[in-house]
């Protein structure tokens, strides 16, 4: 019964329910654990152990966080491509939910990048280049200013772009439906972009 | 700038292939003018504001009490009906432009089919003619009729098409007002017969999950309609459509 049409609605919704879960979830996994490093070395490295004795640690990584991470950014891009992404405010008004689309692109193709970028550093040179990570090794790598500035950029993305694709996921799966209910979703969306941000730059700063 | 003057800015194009231009015009003021107005004044005395005889200026205007939607145009880079745009409250010199995600027919009108089609694609209408009598409709509750009547407004008149980011002259999105409409036949008890067919079509390519979420519709819409509580509501519909498909129920 599925038709080709038909299909591109499954992957749509594929494409918003991928970023909730297992992204999204991932994400916030991902930040609680590291925030063992404001814990410390021994929290950090204890932690990381913990994570790379994992069973089934392959399959989680490529069914949960890279197969997901590839179909969403990979699918995303094309998105992004449909739309007039620059196009004026055409007499509106500066909106916030106008910029909110041009942001959930723009920082969406970052992302992509930054992603890649820290994938490589921090999980490619362990597999493949049998790199140890570890407090130590992540407090070095972290310490030059640009690196620094590259991952607040990354952090801020991260959170802004899950952050409004809870709104998205709300509004497009007809959760929150009244305008009120949607008003209600962009605050606690934004909340959640600042709140996320904040515990991003802080694990960051925690390497020393 | 002087208040005894109308100073009006048209951007002009013979055809669809035709390079655009600017054409300058000035005419006397007259109190209580609208577009249309100043409009058919230019057409009466078709010369530039520096004297050079030109054609007519060509625009579409039906209704002239903003419920057809057929003289919709960017009005000082604004998308709104030319019959309801008073002259008093404008910035001069008024600028028209045509709106630019429909086939330019010439100067002001453009070709609105792909809302017509869009509308034709989700069924957004409800079959009552058979080969019998089909009696009288069940009843409407009365705060059914309040949400509809909001919706029943639309006239296609293309303004929320105009501001999407996600209808370009070559994307396939419908756009929020067909999917507004989706919602107001979906709600009429005699409609809800035919609710699936619609879903089906609105989950079709370029359908409603096209929409990018930019919310520009609902607040360029002169009738007010509720569109993205509309596409929300559209969203939790085929949701559950979805989910009924898959695993019953």
């Amino acid at each position: 019964m599925a038709t080709p049409g038909v299909s591109h609605f499954y992957l749509r919704r594929l494409h918003s329910l991928t970023g909730i879960f297992p992204i999204g979830v991932f994400l916030v996994e991902h930040f609680f654990g590291n925030a063992f490093a404001t814990r410390g070395p021994e929290a950090y490295n204890r932690y990381v152990e913990f994570l790379l004795g994992l069973p089934y640690l392959p399959a989680l990584e490529i069914g949960l966080v890279f197969g997901p991470l590839l179909f969403h950014g990979i699918y995303g891009l094309f998105i992004s491509a449909e739309g007039d992404v620059l196009h004026p405010a055409q007499g509106l008004g500066a909106r916030y939910h106008n910029t909110a689309y041009l942001l959930q692109r723009i920082t969406g193709i970052i992302l992509l990048v930054y992603i890649g970028y820290h994938v490589w550093n921090t999980r490619v040179q362990v597999v493949f280049f049998g790199q140890h990570v570890d407090y130590a090794y992540m407090a070095r790598y972290l310490a030059p200013t640009y690196e620094k500035l590259v991952y607040i950029v990354g952090i801020l993305c991260a959170c802004y772009h899950f952050a409004h694709g809870l709104f998205n996921f709300a509004y497009k799966w007809g959760l929150t439906v009244s305008a009120k209910a949607q008003q209600a979703m962009t605050y606690v969306s934004l909340a959640i972009f600042l709140a996320m941000s904040a515990v991003g730059i802080h694990i960051l700063f925690s390497f020393k | 700038m002087a208040t005894n003057t109308i100073e009006m800015k048209i951007k002009r194009q013979d055809g669809p292939n035709a390079p655009s231009r600017w054409e300058e015009f000035s005419l006397p003021y007259k109190p209580k003018m609208n577009v249309i107005s100043v409009l058919m004044e230019i057409q009466r005395h078709p010369y530039t504001k520096q004297g050079v005889k030109t054609t007519s200026p060509v625009w579409d205007c039906n209704c002239l009490e903003e419920v057809c939607g057929a003289c919709s145009m960017i009005i000082n880079g604004r998308v709104r009906q030319a019959c309801s745009a008073l002259i008093d409250p404008l910035h001069q010199p008024i600028v028209l432009e045509p709106m630019t995600k429909f086939p330019l027919v010439r100067d002001l009108v453009v070709d609105r089919r792909r809302m017509f089609e869009a509308l034709k694609r989700v069924h957004a209408w409800i079959p009552i003619d058979g080969t019998y009598n089909l009696g009288p409709g069940p009843r409407v509750d009365p705060t059914v009729q309040g949400d509809a009547y909001s919706l029943a407004r639309c006239m296609t008149c293309g303004c929320c098409l105009e501001v999407c980011p996600q209808v370009t002259p070559t994307s396939k999105f419908i756009g929020a007002a067909a999917i507004a409409q989706v919602r107001l036949f979906n709600m009429h008890p005699t409609g809800k017969m035919h609710a699936r067919e619609r879903l089906e079509a609105l989950m079709d390519e370029g359908g409603l999950v096209d929409c990018g979420n930019a919310q520009n519709c609902v607040h360029a819409c002169p009738k007010e309609i509720p569109l993205t509580e509309s596409i929300a509501a559209m969203g939790r519909q085929t949701t559950v459509h979805v989910l009924k498909r898959l695993f019953g129920g």
